[in-house]
């Protein structure tokens, strides 16, 4: 038995297999909400708000909201519900994010079954578009890697995008071009016969289309998560709520931002191989859930002069597993 | 006259020859030593200077490993309280084993 594990801004997802071959998942929003009472009464008042929600008790006496729980509370409080991981990596600088990463992976994959068993997790590639210290795969991977090895596992890593090619290619020879939209970053993977022969980031993806609404619209990111996520709205088409108007709109600027660098990185690029046939896109994630999302990216392709030879673009079977699916896959390989 | 005249200047030219190849044979190791030590110098300098760009070269590779250390990550502090299970779990009827075995045969082939 082995297991896979997606590690992503928005969603925890592990990946294994029952007793039949069927694959499950497990899925944990990465959020938290942390609320410091002032009193003991209002401690335990909060104690009580909290019954049924996911949370843990920290040391000072704080309550810890988890998950899909953490944005609920913080919509309440008219507040921004925060992330253990900020653009597809844990941050270096925030040892509180650590911890709470920490504790929510270690709950999400559970002890090993036995000692050494394979877990493969996926990880960012390096961003074309940022230069920032703070961004560090090298150290994500380590805290990933080590909190793993204390659950008895023996992790491997492998990039996101490089999962989705695994999971969606196999009828392709895995050859084709994949596209991870994640919340925090978009990671794109060139493959051919197996090999991944390009790997990339963009830093813009659902976070910053929440992020810009926010802005426009005076609203918290949560609450702007929240209607996004249950909203109905068409990508570039015109709606009668504000935050998904705007919603709308931020979503096209940012297909129409990423094919543009998907042309400035891959244009004349030298690890490019000639491809004798055309391509499959495929694309997965959270982002590409919106309506609108696969055909207005197909436009945009080609409008920005992609210049790979392309047959189709596709949406992935399982869009939300899809990465934690490819990990799974390689980890009975790798 | 003449006869003592020639076989004097004979005698000096036949001294002279013998002087001069006596003379080049005895400095020929000392003249041959300054072409070969000529031949050795530049040859030692070639050497030394492609081992120092080769040096230069391989420095450049060698980095040392800065990624910054993972300190104790330490959740004792977080007790969770109703001891609840984190996560839902979401059944399928997916089955990868082609999938995999596809890939493992492209692995295979390559290696």
């Amino acid at each position: 038995m082995s297991k896979g594990l997606d590690v992503g801004t928005s969603y925890i997802v592990l990946s294994s297999e029952d007793e039949s071959g069927k694959v499950e998942y497990k899925d944990f929003r990465d959020a938290f909400y942390v609320i410091k009472p002032s009193t003991p009464i209002a401690s335990k008042m909060i104690e009580k708000g909290l019954a049924g929600k996911t949370f843990v008790r920290d040391a000072d006496g704080a309550f810890i909201i988890l998950g899909k729980d953490a944005i609920e509370k913080a919509v309440e409080r008219n507040d921004s519900a925060k992330r253990p991981m900020f653009k597809g990596v844990v941050s270096s600088k925030e040892k509180d994010a650590r911890r709470i990463l920490t504790y929510i992976l270690k709950e999400v994959a559970g002890k090993a079954s036995k000692k050494g068993e394979k877990i493969v997790f996926c990880i960012p590639a390096q961003p074309v578009d940022q230069e920032d210290d703070d961004f560090d795969v090298g150290y994500h991977e380590d805290v990933v890697k080590k909190v793993l090895e204390e659950s008895g596992y023996e992790p491997r890593a492998i990039n996101e995008a490089e999962a989705l090619c695994y999971s969606e290619l196999s009828d392709d020879d895995y050859t084709g071009v994949a596209l991870s939209w994640g919340a925090g970053m978009v990671n794109v993977c060139v493959m051919l016969s197996g090999d991944p022969v390009l790997t990339f980031s963009t830093t813009k993806s659902g976070d910053w289309v929440d992020r810009m609404a926010a802005v426009a619209t005076g609203e918290s990111d949560s609450l702007v998560q929240a209607e996004k996520e249950g909203g109905d709205f068409v990508i570039g088409q015109p709606n009668d709520n504000q935050i998904l108007a705007a919603v709308a709109t931020y979503y096209d600027r940012l297909i129409d931002y990423t094919t543009k660098q998907l042309t400035a990185c891959l244009d004349g690029h030298k690890s490019l191989p000639n491809f004798k046939n055309p391509l499959p896109v495929v694309v997965a994630g959270g982002t590409t859930q919106a309506k609108g999302f696969v055909s207005l990216f197909e436009k945009k392709l080609k409008a920005n002069g992609f210049p790979l030879p392309v047959k189709e673009v596709r949406h992935a079977s399982d869009p939300l597993h899809a990465v934690a699916r490819g990990c799974l896959i390689a980890s009975q390989i790798l | 006259m003449n006869e003592i005249f020639y076989l004097g200047a004979g005698s000096f030219g036949i001294f002279m020859i013998g002087f001069g190849t006596g003379y080049f044979a005895g400095r020929l190791n000392t003249i041959l030593t300054i072409f070969k030590d000529k031949e050795t110098q530049s040859f030692v300098a070639a050497v030394a200077k492609d081992q120092k760009e080769q040096v230069l070269a391989a420095k450049k590779k060698v980095e040392i490993d800065d990624r910054k250390f993972v300190t104790d990550l330490s959740t004792d502090d977080m007790k969770n309280v109703e001891e609840q299970n984190l996560g839902i779990v979401v059944k399928t009827n997916d089955n990868i084993a082609d999938a995999t075995s596809k890939l493992a045969q492209l692995k295979k082939k390559k290696e």
